[in-house]
């Protein structure tokens, strides 16, 4: 058994729910002294692609102590509406993980309502989410090229993520799967995107661009999830795990790495990147409709977002959410992040940071 | 392992004519007649895509054209046309906006080419990109981003979380000199967007 | 004529220290009289009067400064003596005088450092490297007597006393290898301003003076110029790191001295090396580097008397058009950018080292590119310090009261003694101009024309290339907004401590760095030295026990006594 992360009042862990919020370590904040101040990064810099803050305690260049200031704090009412409605909001809590959260979010209201999914539907769930994770992978690839200011592979990159979004739009009519998925139907055509992997490969022999990575937010920590979990040798897959899809069908292959530090996680996007492109290319995709009895009930949906688990659990009463709550994997990888940071210096923050792969805007929200 | 002959190599993968057919968001047109129910009234006498979320609630009723967007370009500064600094700022988005936005500087679409470029700092922005509902501590960082910036400057609003708020929550309280509608604005419209409001033609 | 100048110093001097005991006012003004004669006296006794001139400079400064600021009869008591000691070492024509001066600095510096803080561990450290290098000056003294049969400064047959008495100069001056346990930082960084400024300023210099002294009367050592030159370099190089990474006050400018001590501590080992032409210019370097960095270091120090609070990070500070303009005039010199006096003397120090690489014979010539390497290194670290220095001290600060007129004279007479460089500069006319107007060229050679600069040049054509700038554009139109601070709202801060700190991250193995500690140390000789400074305590303790009751009062009249003592021993 792993644990995942809170979900609700409850901690997720691979067996299902607890009871309680999930046991952790509480750290000790030792007094720094003398020379010692706070610096606050965010919440608008240009190194930042969503507006955050993070209070970091320094002596200068040095990362003592790093926290989380939420500037974002965004609100999103889904309780007391129909299931449709809902999802629409669902699908706008992260767009870069719209198909994640939808997927995930519509699973747990067939689990409510005790809804049989055809083959079909959950084929064409398995594409959506190796196509949003292909897209993720390399964009946060880019983002650590970028930050590095290794310009033309990380045009090259932004190119192929384009590439990845035409797919989409071809595939499910909207770049970001919004309103690809509803409940008792799917919208998506077969198309896989025609990427160059090698090129991005290459990338990874550059020195200059190792030497930046490699050592860099070392974290090796049971409790964690996705990308962060594999780079430092934890089997840890939601896909592994769940009986909603059919990953067993097509012989997933899980890739790890031992170091656990921004580079193996970079490694392991790059991996996932060509493993979900065999998958897809294996996978037949077609629009499909299926029957739903509305009913009340409770259940819970869990899917491997690029970034890790992502979970929903919901409660339907008369049609409508009596109540909701999110599992964001960016919450787990904050915490990561946060716990990777210190004992590095300042110019390691955009590295490590990207690396992670985590979206405030999921972070920060708070349903109601 | 050498870049520039690599990229040489590549050849050019900038598109002449970066308009493409995307279904959603892309302009609506009314299919049939009905009664329509949308979730961000953006359906009255007639259809106002700053309005719009895209969500396709009013299916079959309304059917996508696959045309790109028209962006509203309320005003537009010719001091632009040849170099164009834009400061992106995240009001409390999805993380959709931000992602098309950095798109744009993709081969594909290539903004360099239009003399449009993005800065770190609003202290050398010609336009504010305000993207996203209005989070919780956000107001004071707008305010403050549009006071350093110099004059002559722009306010763009991307996304119609930003315009009209969307589903999900409320707009920034600021006015916008350029309106890019979409759920989120695909690179295509919001490229169109830019080059009028730096007083340019679309290819 | 010169003998009657040097009469009327230690006559108004040792007035001066008597007249503390009546007033405070009536000393200082008598000192500031003595200092200015003794700087006339400098003056017409060019180019080796340059020490006296500069010495007469500073305390005139000094004097003026603490008559406008402070109050206190012991401490101008101290400072006349400590001066009195000075002006003896500088004037003295045999051993023994110089030995008394010598003395009578220390003690007299000694009693001021313990006095200020009411601690007298800080004084005890000064005192104990104090008699150090007392104890080697006597034993060299002792070696050139047995040699001349005479107590006079005569010729000597043998390199011998000069390396010894080096030894002890290079002690007082906190050079390596006493650099790395800080005992000048310590001492200097816990007087009072006026004082700080006296011992670093003027006090290390006598140890140049010692050394140069010695050097004209010795034959040429290679071996010592080596010697000199390497640990002058090495002392920049970690003078000028430690300077860097401190944070205390005074403590970083006192690391600033040894590093400017280095500096020409290699000058002096090149004045070994060369001959000719080359040890002319390198005479002028050396020169030029004392005027530079004893006057910028007495403005620096003086300036830290309107800080409040002893660490940069913490110190409340004000600052005044006036004084910002004397700050960063000082900076700027000892940052060694023309046109101030400092930039004439960095750039004379590397144009010798490049020059000493080319004409020092086969091997050897690596010595110099090996010093030159570290002194350039060290002036960059030293740049970057002193810009911290200067934005903590000054710019990043409110605007406050209106004071500092004497920092405002201190950085502009770093401007006006560029004329003084001209003045010594070897050859200032057979060279071509190489395109540079004025006919204003300071020129360095060795058989040969080697390179030159013309800081009369910037000094006149920076202000008119601003002129016509602000002329052709007019005003600018500035509309004045807040810092973007990312949107927070909050500024940004950055403390002084967490300036340097990228070097100490870097150079944490060098530097010992300990997180969450004051100040970074070499702590390996600390430990050993603070071994030898208990021990100096313990015996001073049992010394005073028995026969000063460790009353101020005793003190005093051992101090007295002791002058008395040198006086007569003196005439």
């Amino acid at each position: 058994m792993r644990i995942i992360g809170d979900l609700g009042p409850y901690c997720l862990t691979s067996e299902g729910l607890r009871e309680g919020p999930c046991a952790r370590e509480v750290e000790e904040h030792r007094d720094l002294g003398y020379g010692s101040f706070n610096f606050l990064y965010g919440p608008s810099a240009g190194g930042l692609l969503e507006s955050v803050g993070f209070e970091i305690a320094t002596y200068g260049e040095s990362i003592e102590r790093i926290g989380h200031v939420p500037y974002k704090g965004r609100q999103i009412k889904i309780t007391q509406l129909p299931v449709e409605e809902a999802l629409i909001r669902v699908e706008r809590i992260n767009g870069a993980f719209a198909a994640s959260h939808s997927i995930s979010f519509l699973q747990a209201v067939e689990k409510a309502f005790e809804a049989e999914v055809p083959y079909e539907v959950t084929v064409s769930r398995m594409a959506q989410l190796e196509l949003e994770r292909i897209r993720n992978n390399l964009f946060v690839i880019q983002r650590v090229l970028e930050s590095a200011s290794f310009l033309v592979p990380s045009y090259l990159l932004l190119q192929q993520v384009e590439e990845v979004n035409r797919t989409i739009a071809r595939s499910c009519g909207h770049r970001y799967f919004f309103g690809a998925n509803y409940p008792g139907r799917v919208e998506c055509e077969h198309e896989v995107p025609s990427l160059k992997i090698g090129d991005v490969e290459k990338i990874l022999e550059n020195r200059i661009f190792i030497d930046r990575l490699q050592g860099n937010g070392v974290i090796k920590e049971d409790n964690s999830i996705g990308p962060a979990a594999r780079a430092s040798g934890f089997r840890y897959d939601a896909r592994l795990d769940s009986d909603l899809f059919v990953y067993r069908d097509f012989d997933l292959k899980v890739p790890t790495q031992d170091h656990g530090d921004a580079f193996s996680r970079i490694l392991v996007r790059l991996e996932e990147i060509k493993e979900s492109l065999r998958i897809l290319q294996e996978l037949r995709v077609k629009p499909h409709t299926f029957p739903m009895r509305v009913r009340d009930g409770e259940g819970i949906g869990r899917v491997e977002s690029p970034s890790g688990d992502l979970a929903y659990l919901v409660r339907i009463r008369n049609g409508r959410i009596e109540r909701a709550f999110l599992l964001a994997p960016s919450s787990v990888n904050m915490r990561l992040f946060l716990r990777s940071m210190p004992g590095n210096i300042f110019t390691d923050f955009p590295f490590n940071w990207e690396s992670f792969g985590i979206w405030i805007s999921e972070l920060e929200v708070d349903l109601k | 392992m050498n870049w520039f002959l690599k990229g040489i190599r590549m050849g050019v993968r900038t598109e002449k004519d970066y308009h493409h057919e995307t279904k959603w968001p892309s302009r609506l047109k009314r299919a049939q007649e009905g009664e329509v129910k949308c979730p961000t009234d953006a359906i009255g006498e007639e259809w106002r895509p700053e309005r719009c979320i895209f969500c396709r609630a009013c299916e079959p009723l309304f059917s996508p054209t696959g045309e790109t967007l028209t962006p509203k370009v309320e005003r537009s500064d010719r001091t632009f046309r040849r170099s164009f600094y834009l400061y992106p700022l995240d009001a409390g988005s999805c993380g959709a906006c931000n992602l098309e936005l950095r798109l744009i500087s993709s081969p594909q679409y290539d903004m360099t080419r239009f003399g449009i470029f993005f800065t770190n700092t609003p202290k050398h922005a010609d336009a504010l990109v305000i993207m996203g509902n209005l989070g919780k501590r956000m107001e004071e960082v707008i305010r403050r981003a549009y006071d350093v910036m110099p004059s002559p400057k722009l306010v763009i609003l991307l996304g119609t979380c930003a315009i009209s708020g969307g589903v999900t929550g409320i707009p920034p309280d600021i006015r916008g000199d350029v309106i890019i509608p979409g759920c989120p604005p695909t690179p295509a419209s919001i490229l169109d967007a830019l080059i009028r409001a730096k007083g340019g033609e679309i290819p | 004529m010169i003998a009657d100048l040097v009469l009327l110093v230690y006559a108004l001097s040792i007035l001066s220290l008597a007249g503390s005991f009546l007033s405070n006012r009536i000393s200082l003004i008598l000192l500031a009289l003595a200092s200015g004669v003794f700087a006339i006296y400098g003056a017409t006794n060019l180019p080796s009067g340059i020490f006296s001139l500069v010495a007469g400079i500073v305390w005139t400064l000094v004097s003026m400064y603490s008559l406008v600021h402070y109050n206190n009869k012991w401490l101008t008591m101290i400072l006349s003596g400590t001066v009195l000691g000075i002006i003896a070492v500088l004037t003295s024509s045999n051993y023994v005088e110089f030995l008394a001066g010598w003395e009578t600095m220390t003690l007299f510096s000694f009693g001021g450092i313990g006095l200020y803080k009411k601690d007298w561990r800080p004084a005890l450290t000064f005192l104990a490297f104090g008699e150090l290098s007392t104890a080697l000056l006597i034993s060299g003294f002792a070696l050139a007597y047995s040699m001349t049969g005479s107590l006079s400064f005569e010729d000597l047959s043998s390199p011998l006393p000069l390396i010894i008495t080096s030894m002890g100069f290079i002690v007082k001056m906190g050079i390596f290898p006493f650099l790395v346990v800080e005992w000048l930082p310590i001492a200097h960084g816990n007087a009072r301003s006026d004082l700080s400024a006296i011992l670093s300023a003027t006090m290390t210099m006598t140890g140049i003076y010692g050394i140069f002294k010695m050097e004209t009367l010795s034959p040429v050592s290679m071996y010592l110029g080596i010697f000199l030159l390497l640990i002058g370099a090495f002392s920049n190089l970690f003078g000028a790191l430690y300077f860097y990474v401190s944070d205390h006050v005074k403590g970083l400018l006192a690391f600033s001295t040894i590093e400017n001590n280095g500096s020409m501590l290699a000058l002096l080992g090149s004045l070994e090396l060369v001959y000719g032409n080359l040890r002319e210019f390198v005479m002028f370097s050396l020169l030029t580097y004392l005027i530079a960095h004893s006057l910028a270091k007495t403005g620096l120090f003086l300036s830290t008397g309107y800080i409040e609070g002893e660490s940069l990070t913490t110190a409340k500070a004000f600052r005044h058009g006036l004084s910002v303009l004397g700050t960063v005039l000082m900076t700027m010199s000892m940052s060694g950018l023309l046109p101030t006096i400092g930039g004439i003397a960095t750039w004379s120090l590397l144009e010798s080292m490049f020059m000493e690489a080319i004409t020092l014979p086969h091997l050897i010539n690596i010595v110099p590119v090996i010093a030159g390497i570290m002194i350039g290194m060290g002036e960059g670290f030293a740049t970057g310090a002193l810009a911290r220095f200067t934005s903590y001290t000054q710019l990043t600060r409110q605007k406050g009261k209106r004071y500092g007129i004497i920092l405002t004279v201190s950085g502009i007479l770093l401007l006006v003694t560029m004329g003084l460089a001209y003045l010594l500069s070897p050859f200032n006319t057979n060279v071509s101009q190489l395109g540079v107007g004025l006919n204003s060229l300071i020129s360095s050679q060795y058989q040969r024309a080697f390179g030159g600069i013309s800081p009369l040049y910037v000094l006149i054509v920076w202000p008119i290339i601003a002129l016509v700038i602000y002329l052709s554009l007019g005003r600018r139109k500035i509309r004045v907004v807040d810092t973007w601070d990312n949107g927070s709202g909050q500024g940004f801060r950055y403390t002084s401590f967490g300036m340097a700190n990228n070097l100490r991250l870097m150079l944490r193995a060098l530097l010992r760095t300990k997180t969450g500690s004051l100040e970074t140390s070499a702590d390996i000789f600390w430990q050993a030295m603070l071994v030898l400074v208990r021990s100096y305590t313990k015996f001073s303790r049992l010394f005073s026990r028995s026969f000063m009751n460790s009353s101020i009062t005793w003190y005093m009249i051992y101090m007295i006594v002791a002058i008395i003592l040198i006086m007569v021993i003196t005439l």
